[in-house]
C-alpha cells in the first residue's frame, strides 16, 4: 500500500497504517499444522480459540477462520532496548532507583511496530544504562493504544543497574574550572561503578537519617530489592562484570537477580549455578564478538552459550536488542540458539515462558493456555527457521498483523 | 499684578474652554465595508463606535453620528490578533541555564514596551502578545499578556509555564524540532531509526536530565503545596505545558488531569493524532500550536482542524522575534491550505487565543464593552495579499501603514 | 568464456593448475542422504563419483558403482549441494583499491592474499568458486580473477586470471556524482583520443608506434606485433589495424579490451541513480552485453531499468531494505530479491551482504520472505555461474562438471545445519571437525597454544566477614583479573589477522 497517500480523514495520520489497523473482531479460531504452546508437547493439527482478549481454548481440531502452518505464544524480549535514550535515565545522580522508566517511555516510537510485526508482543523496558542504578523498569505490550494504561503488564517489574564500562563512560575526574558540571564525579572506572552499587545498598541497610526525599525514595526501592520484592536486573557483559554482579548478589543477599546482556556469563558456570541468578543472553554476533563500545575491548559469546546454560539448569532468556536487520531479530536468535545445539522446545521457552517467569508476568503471558492473554504469533513454516517467517500476530485478542493475502 | 497672576487669569478662558469640551470628543466612528465580530458574524457596511478605549457599539445599517469624527475604511475591520507565546522585546531573557525551576520568574519583569519588536507586531496586526518562556526550563515562570502599544499590561499572571519537552532536559537542535511535525525520533539518516544518539551524556549543568526525573520533580513541587503550584491546582492560575513529541504531549495531558490543571499545551505539532487527541480531550487542555516551520508536514497542519472539530481551543504560538510577527497569518494560511475551516482558523488568531491567555472577556472580539483593539485591513485578513493599514490599541491609533515612497 | 588474449603458454599453465588441485588419479565418492543437483529433482540416498576433478557418475547409491580405491565422504543424514559460487567480492586482498581514479592496468593477481581469512570463511560456508574484483572506491579499477578459495599460492588459487574489469558508478571517496560521471566519461574519451592520436601519428609516420614500443623496451612478438581493426559496437577508431596491439600503452589497453567486449564488466551501484549512470556508460561504450551490476539494497527502485537493459545483478546489499518514510516516519521493509524476481531481473546473492555471509542462510531467508525456492537456490548456484561464464563447469551437480560439492549435515536451508565437508575439484578441502575457529565460535574453546581461563575460586559468601579470607580473596580476584586480561590479549592476537 502506498504510504505516500494521506487522505484527509480522522484516524489515518496515526502510527498504525491501514494494513496494520486492528481488526475490531474479538473472536478468533485459528488452526495450524502445529501449535507450540510452550506449556507442554506441541499439538499437531491444533486449534486455538480466543475471545475478548483471552485464550479460551487450546487443543486438537481444525476449521478455524484462519489457517496457518504454526502458532506460538507471542514472543517476549527482556532486552529489547527501546528507550528515549539519554532522556530515559536521570543522570544528575548515579543512583536513581526510585525513578521509573514509565515516565520516560515513547509509546509512539516506530520501533514498537517493528517488534510487534516480528512477533514480539511483550517486552521489558528499562532506563538506558548511563547510570549505575538507573531506575525501575516495566513490562508492557508492544501494541495497542499508545497509552501506558492500555499497554502496561507490570509496573515496577525490575530495578535496573549496570556494571562495566558504560555507566562510567560519561564521567571525568574533577578538574579545575568546571564545578557546575555534575559529570565530574565518580565513577570513572569499573571499580567506581561497583563502589556506587555497594554504597547504594550499604546506605540502604544503614538506613540512618536520610533527609533528602529523592534519596529516601531510592532507599525504599533498594529495600524492596533486598527483601526479595523486586528483582534486580543488572547489565554485565564482561566475565569480570558477571562475577561482580554475583558477588554483589551474595554479599548483600539479594534474592532475585537477572544478569542482562550477559555476553560472557557462560565463562562462569559454577558461579551462576551457585548464585541462582538468571541470565539474558545478547543477540549472537556473527563472529561471536561483541565490542565494548566505550573502551577498546571486546567480549565473546559462543553459539553454544544457550545450550551450555540450559545444561547447567541456569534460567535464561534470549534477546534481540530491537534489531533492525532481518535475520538478527528475536525469532532469529531462537534459530541461532538451536544452531548452537539448543533443542527447539528449549529455544521456544527461552523466548516465551521463561522470560515471562523471570519478570513475574507468567500468569498473563508466555504460553498458550486457557485464561492467558491472547498474544499469538502465526507462522508460515517451522518457527525460528529462516525459511519461515511471522505472517500474523494477535495482541490481546486483536489481529494486528493479518496473515491473509488479500489484505496485504 | 504679578506675572503669575496674569498668566493664570489669561489662561482661564482656555481652561474653561477645555472643561467645557464635550466628553464625546474622544469617540471614534469607523465605517467599514466589512466587519468581523469574531463569533463568526460578518457585517457589511458596518459601523464601529469606540470611546474611552472601549467598544461602544458594533452595528450595521445604522447611520453614523455626523457630529463625531468618522473614518471610512474600504476594507475589513477585525479585532486585533493575539499572539500566544512570544518573547517580543525579551529575546534571550526568558530562560536560565543554571536552574530548571524558575517559579519566581515573571516575564513581566522583562516587558519593554518601547522595544521595536512591538512595533513590528503592531504592523502585523497583533494587538496583544503573551510574553512566555520557551520550554527550556522545567518551570519557566509566570507569563503575562501585554498590549503591543501603550505599555499596558493586560494580565500580569496569564499562566504558569511548565515544560514537558526535551528542551527542558537539554535536548537541543531546534532544526529537528520541526522536521516531520515533531521532534520525534530524529532521523539520523534515511536508514537509521530510533531516538537520537547525541553522545554519552545529557547537559551536565542542570538536573533533571530525564523525563522521569522531570516528572518526579514536578510531582514534588506540586505536592509541596507552595505557590504558584497551589494556585494552579486550584484552577486560579492557568498553565502552559510545553510538549512536542506525542509522548510528551500525552505525559503533559496526564499530569494536568491528575492535578486538575487548566490551560494549554504548547508546541504539539501532532496534537491532532487521534490517540493524543483523546488524551487531550480528557484533560480539557487547549493547544497553542507551533510555531510552524516551512517543512511542517501536512499531518501536523491538520492538527488544527482536528482539534477544532473536537471542540478544543486552539491558538498559534508566535515565538517572536525568532519568528517574524507576519508569520502568525502565515500559520493561519497554512492551516487553511489543508482545509481547516476559516472560522476555526480565525478563532485561533483571536477568540481562542484570548481565552487561552486568560483574557477572553476583554479582547478578541468586537463587541460592546470589549477593549478597543482592532485592525483595519486592506482586505480579507486570512488572505496573505491583504495587509494591515491601521492598528488601534485601546482605542488609540497605534500604527499606520507608511505612505509608499514615490 | 575463455579470454582469447591469453597466449597458449598461459592457457596451458591454467589447465595444469586445474589439474594440480585434484590428485592425479584422485577418486572421491560422496554418499549423501540427499543430493541437491540443481539440475533436476533431488536424489535420495545418492552417490557422486568424482575422478580427476570432475563428476563422472551421479545417481542413486544402488545404481552408481563405487570405485574400490575412492575416498568416501558423507553419511545417511548428509545433504550434498553444489559448491556455492560467489559472483563478486572485493575481499581477500591487501587493499581493495588504488588511489588513482582510472587504473585498468591493475591486476588483482598482485594483491590477492591466499591466506586471507575471507577464503577460509568461504570454505566454512561451502563457497567453492569466487570472483574477486577490485573494490568500488574507484572510477575504473583493474582486472580481477576467478579463484577457488584453497591453496597457499596465487597459482593454486587461480581458476581464471585476468577476468573482469571493475568500474564504479557510486562516487569514489571525495567525488560527487557529477564528477564521478565526468570521470567515467573522460576515461573513455581519453582512450578514444589516445587511439586517434596514435593512428594519426602512425599515418604521418609509418612505423611510429612500433618504434615507440621498442624504444620503451617492449618486444613485439607474434600476436603483439599484429594490428587489428577495432572491434566493439559503440564507437570505433578507424585505422587501428595499423597499430601493433602490443604497442598500445598498457594503461589504455585493458580499457580498449573492455570496449571491444573482451572483458566482463562489473559496475558498482549504491543508489538507483547510479544504475542509470552505469547503464549509460556501458551502452555508450559498447560493453552492456558483458556488464553485471553490483548493487546495494536501494537499487531495487531501479529494477525496471535493469530489467529493460537485460543485465544481471549481484546483490551486495541487505536482503531486506529497511527504511523510514521521511514524511510519515513509518518503517517500510522491501524484500529486494522479491522485487528483482518480479521484474524479471537475473540476480545472484553474495557473501558480501550485511544480512549474513552464508549463501545457504541467505537463500533460506529469501525463501522465508516469499521468494520461490528454485529462484533462491539458483541465486547462489546457477545464476552466479552463468554470470561468470562458468555455467558449463560449476553451479550444478551433473556428470562432466567440476566436482565442487558442499556437504551439509542436514537440510542446507535449516538453521541447525552446518557445512561439514567441502570438496573442490574432487579434493576434500574442508572438514568442520578439524576447524579450530569454528570450534571456538561454537563452544568458546580456547585456540591452541593460548592460556586457558583459570578456574575461578570465588569467595565463599558464608565467611565473607573473616578478614584473613577477605585479603586472600582480594588477591585471588586480582589474579583472576590479570589472567583475564592476558587471556583477552591472546584471543585478540589470535583473531588479529582475521577481520
Amino acid at each position: 500500500m502506498n504510504a505516500m497517500l494521506l487522505p484527509l480523514s480522522l484516524g489515518v495520520v496515526c502510527v498504525l497504517s491501514p494494513w496494520l489497523a486492528a481488526q475490531e473482531e474479538d473472536d478468533w479460531t485459528i488452526s495450524a499444522d502445529m501449535v507450540y504452546t510452550a506449556a507442554g508437547a506441541p499439538i499437531e493439527d491444533g486449534v486455538v480459540r480466543v475471545q475478548d482478549g483471552k485464550i479460551t481454548a487450546v487443543g486438537k481440531g481444525g476449521g478455524g477462520s484462519l489457517e496457518v502452518a504454526a502458532i506460538t505464544p507471542g514472543l517476549i524480549d527482556l532486552g529489547v532496548e527501546i528507550d528515549t535514550g539519554l532522556y530515559s535515565v536521570e543522570q544528575s545522580r548515579e543512583s536513581a532507583a526510585s525513578l521509573s522508566v514509565a515516565d520516560a517511555l515513547d509509546l509512539f516510537s516506530f520501533q514498537w511496530k517493528r517488534e510487534l510485526t516480528s512477533g514480539v508482543t511483550t517486552v521489558l523496558a528499562v532506563p538506558a544504562d548511563y547510570d549505575v542504578v538507573g531506575g525501575l523498569g516495566v513490562v508492557l505490550k508492544t501494541g495497542g493504544p499508545a497509552t501506558l494504561e492500555a499497554r502496561l503488564v507490570r509496573a515496577d517489574a525490575v530495578l535496573r543497574g549496570a556494571l562495566g564500562t558504560q555507566p562510567s563512560s560519561g564521567n571525568n575526574a574533577p578538574r579545575f574550572g568546571d564545578p557546575a558540571n555534575f559529570y565530574y564525579r565518580r565513577p570513572t572506572t569499573r571499580m567506581g561503578v561497583e563502589w556506587v552499587f555497594r554504597k547504594a545498598f550499604y546506605d540502604t541497610i544503614q538506613g540512618e537519617g536520610v533527609t533528602e526525599p529523592a534519596i529516601a525514595a531510592d532507599h525504599d526501592v533498594l529495600r524492596r530489592v533486598l527483601a526479595g520484592e523486586l528483582t534486580l536486573s543488572v547489565a554485565a557483559r564482561a566475565t569480570q562484570d558477571v562475577r561482580t554482579a554475583i558477588y554483589l548478589k551474595e554479599e548483600f543477599k539479594i534474592p532475585h537477580m537477572i544478569i542482562d546482556d550477559a555476553v560472557e556469563a557462560w565463562r562462569e558456570p559454577e558461579l551462576l549455578v551457585r548464585s541462582g541468578a538468571s541470565v539474558v543472553l545478547p543477540p549472537f554476533p556473527a563472529d561471536g564478538r561483541v565490542d565494548d563500545g566505550f573502551v577498546n575491548d571486546s567480549y565473546f559469546v559462543p553459539l553454544e552459550a544457550a545450550r551450555m546454560l540450559h545444561d547447567l539448569k541456569v534460567t535464561f532468556a534470549l534477546s534481540g536488542h530491537g534489531s533492525r536487520e532481518v535475520g538478527t531479530r528475536l525469532s532469529d536468535q531462537a534459530g541461532l540458539a538451536q544452531r548452537g545445539g539448543l533443542a527447539f522446545e528449549d529455544a521456544l521457552a527461552a523466548v516465551t515462558l521463561t522470560p515471562a517467569r523471570m519478570v513475574g508476568v507468567d500468569q498473563r503471558v508466555g504460553s498458550l493456555e486457557v485464561g492467558k492473554d491472547a498474544d499469538l504469533v502465526l507462522w508460515n513454516g517451522k518457527p525460528f527457521e529462516p525459511t519461515a517467517r511471522v505472517v500474523g500476530v494477535l495482541l490481546n485478542g486483536r489481529l494486528v498483523l493479518d496473515p491473509r493475502p488479500a489484505s496485504r | 499684578m504679578t506675572p503669575f497672576l496674569t498668566t493664570v487669569l489669561a489662561s482661564l478662558p482656555v481652561l474653561s474652554a477645555a472643561c467645557a469640551r464635550p466628553a464625546d470628543e474622544n469617540v471614534l466612528q469607523i465605517r467599514a465595508r466589512e466587519l468581523w465580530v469574531g463569533d463568526g458574524q460578518r457585517l457589511e457596511n458596518a459601523l464601529l463606535v469606540v470611546a474611552d478605549g472601549r467598544i461602544r457599539s458594533v452595528s450595521t445599517g445604522r447611520a453614523p453620528d455626523v457630529s463625531l469624527p468618522l473614518y471610512e475604511h474600504d476594507g475589513v475591520v477585525t479585532a486585533g490578533l493575539i499572539a500566544c507565546q512570544s518573547e517580543s522585546g525579551a529575546a534571550g531573557e526568558l530562560y536560565d541555564d543554571t536552574r530548571a525551576v524558575l517559579a519566581g520568574a515573571h516575564t513581566l519583569d522583562v516587558f519593554q514596551p518601547e522595544h521595536r519588536d512591538f512595533e513590528r507586531a503592531r504592523a502585523a496586526g497583533i494587538t496583544t502578545v503573551v510574553l512566555s518562556p520557551g520550554g527550556e526550563n522545567l518551570v519557566g515562570g509566570i507569563a503575562c499578556a501585554v498590549k503591543t502599544a501603550g505599555g499596558r499590561v493586560l494580565e500580569p499572571r496569564s499562566a504558569l509555564a511548565l515544560s514537558f519537552s526535551g528542551a527542558a532536559l537539554g535536548r537541543t537542535n531546534s532544526a529537528q524540532f520541526f522536521f516531520f511535525g515533531a521532534a520525534e525520533d530524529e532521523l539520523q539518516g534515511p536508514a537509521e531509526g530510533g531516538p537520537e544518539q547525541p553522545g554519552r551524556s545529557a547537559r551536565g549543568t542542570r538536573e533533571p536530565t530525564s523525563y522521569s526525573g522531570a516528572v518526579a520533580t514536578l510531582q514534588r513541587l506540586f505536592a509541596s503545596g507552595a505557590e504558584p503550584y497551589a494556585s494552579a491546582e486550584r484552577g486560579q492560575l492557568p498553565v502552559t505545558l510545553d510538549a512536542w513529541d506525542r509522548h510528551e504531549i500525552v505525559r503533559a495531558a496526564l499530569f494536568a488531569r491528575e492535578h486538575g490543571l487548566r490551560g494549554a499545551v504548547r508546541g504539539a505539532p501532532l496534537a491532532g493524532d487521534p490517540e493524543v487527541l483523546s488524551e487531550l480531550k480528557k484533560s480539557g487542555l487547549g493547544v497553542i500550536l507551533g510555531p510552524w516551520s516551512a517543512e511542517q508536514t501536512r499531518a501536523s497542519l491538520e492538527s488544527l482542524p482536528r482539534l477544532s472539530e473536537a471542540g478544543l481551543p486552539v491558538a498559534f504560538a508566535l515565538d517572536a522575534p525568532a519568528h517574524s510577527p507576519e508569520d502568525l497569518r502565515l500559520f493561519a494560511a497554512r492551516a487553511l491550505s489543508v482545509g481547516a475551516p476559516r472560522d476555526a482558523v480565525w478563532k485561533a488568531l483571536t477568540v481562542d487565543a484570548a481565552a487561552i491567555a486568560g483574557v477572553g472577556e476583554r479582547v478578541g472580539r468586537l463587541a460592546e464593552g470589549m477593549q478597543a483593539d482592532f485592525v483595519l485591513w486592506s482586505g480579507d485578513p486570512l488572505d496573505l495579499r491583504s495587509r494591515a493599514q491601521k492598528v488601534y490599541v485601546d482605542g488609540v491609533l497605534a500604527w499606520s501603514e507608511p505612505r509608499p515612497h514615490r | 568464456m575463455k579470454n582469447p588474449k591469453l597466449p597458449p603458454a598461459a592457457r596451458a599453465l591454467c589447465a595444469g593448475v586445474l589439474l594440480a588441485v585434484g590428485h592425479a588419479d584422485g577418486k572421491l565418492v560422496i554418499e549423501a542422504g540427499r543430493i541437491v543437483t540443481q539440475a533436476g529433482p533431488d536424489i535420495e540416498n545418492g552417490r557422486i563419483v568424482i575422478e580427476n576433478g570432475r563428476i563422472t557418475a551421479l545417481g542413486k547409491a544402488d545404481e552408481v558403482e563405487k570405485p574400490w580405491d575412492a575416498v568416501v565422504l558423507g553419511g545417511p543424514k548428509t545433504v550434498a549441494f553444489p559448491g556455492f559460487i560467489e559472483a563478486h567480492t572485493s575481499q581477500g586482498m591487501d587493499r581493495a583499491n588504488e588511489n588513482i581514479d582510472v587504473a585498468p592496468f591493475l591486476d588483482i593477481r598482485d594483491s590477492i592474499d591466499p591466506v586471507a581469512y575471507y577464503f577460509e570463511d568461504c570454505l566454512r560456508y561451502g563457497i567453492t568458486t569466487v570472483n574477486v574484483q577490485q573494490g568500488a572506491n574507484c572510477v575504473v579499477g583493474g582486472r580481477g580473477m576467478i579463484v577457488r578459495p584453497v591453496g597457499m599460492t596465487v597459482e593454486e588459487l587461480t581458476v581464471r586470471p585476468l577476468y573482469g574489469l571493475k568500474l564504479s558508478a557510486r562516487p569514489k571517496n571525495g567525488k560527487s556524482r557529477a564528477t564521478q560521471m565526468q570521470a567515467l566519461r573522460y576515461a573513455f574519451d581519453d582512450l578514444k583520443h589516445y587511439l586517434e592520436d596514435l593512428v594519426e601519428k602512425e599515418r604521418d609516420e609509418r612505423g611510429y608506434a612500433k618504434r615507440e614500443a621498442l624504444f620503451q623496451g617492449r618486444d613485439l612478438e607474434e600476436e603483439k606485433a599484429q594490428g587489428r581493426a577495432m572491434g566493439g559496437t559503440a564507437w570505433k577508431v578507424d585505422g587501428l589495424d595499423l597499430i601493433p596491439r602490443g604497442a598500445l600503452d598498457e594503461k589504455f589497453a585493458p580499457l580498449l579490451d573492455l570496449v571491444e567486449g573482451r572483458y566482463a564488466a562489473f559496475i558498482h551501484c549504491a543508489d538507483p541513480l547510479d544504475v542509470a549512470h552505469a547503464l549509460e556508460i556501458a551502452r555508450a561504450n559498447g560493453f552492456l552485453a558483458r556488464t553485471t551490476l553490483v548493487i546495494e539494497e536501494d537499487c531495487w527502485k531501479a529494477a525496471d531499468l535493469i530489467a529493460e537493459a537485460g543485465v544481471p545483478v549481484v546483490l551486495e546489499g541487505a536482503l531486506v531494505d529497511v527504511r523510514r518514510d521521511p514524511v510519515t516516519g513509518e518503517e517500510q521493509e522491501t524484500f529486494v530479491p522479491g522485487v528483482l524476481h518480479d521484474k524479471g531481473v537475473r540476480f545472484a546473492l553474495s557473501s558480501e551482504s550485511p544480512s549474513t555471509r552464508a549463501p545457504a542462510f541467505q537463500a533460506a531467508l529469501a525463501i522465508g520472505r516469499g521468494l520461490e525456492r528454485a529462484a533462491a537456490l539458483d541465486a547462489v548456484t546457477k545464476v552466479p555461474a552463468e554470470i561468470l561464464g562458468l555455467g558449463a563447469e560449476v553451479g550444478t551437480l551433473e556428470v562432466g562438471k567440476l566436482g565442487n560439492v558442499a556437504l551439509f549435515n542436514g537440510d542446507p536451508l535449516s538453521v541447525t545445519s552446518w557445512v561439514e565437508h567441502v570438496v573442490i575439484e574432487g579434493k576434500p578441502v574442508y572438514d568442520r571437525s578439524k576447524d579450530v575457529r569454528n570450534k571456538q565460535l561454537l563452544e568458546g574453546v580456547q585456540p591452541a597454544n593460548t592460556a586457558p581461563p583459570s578456574k575461578v575460586d570465588a569467595p565463599d559468601p558464608e565467611h565473607a566477614d573473616e578478614a584473613g579470607k577477605e585479603g586472600a580473596q582480594d588477591e585471588k580476584k586480582e589474579d583472576e583479573k590479570k589472567e583475564e586480561k592476558e587471556e583477552k590479549k591472546e584471543e585478540g592476537g589470535g583473531k588479529g589477522g582475521g577481520r
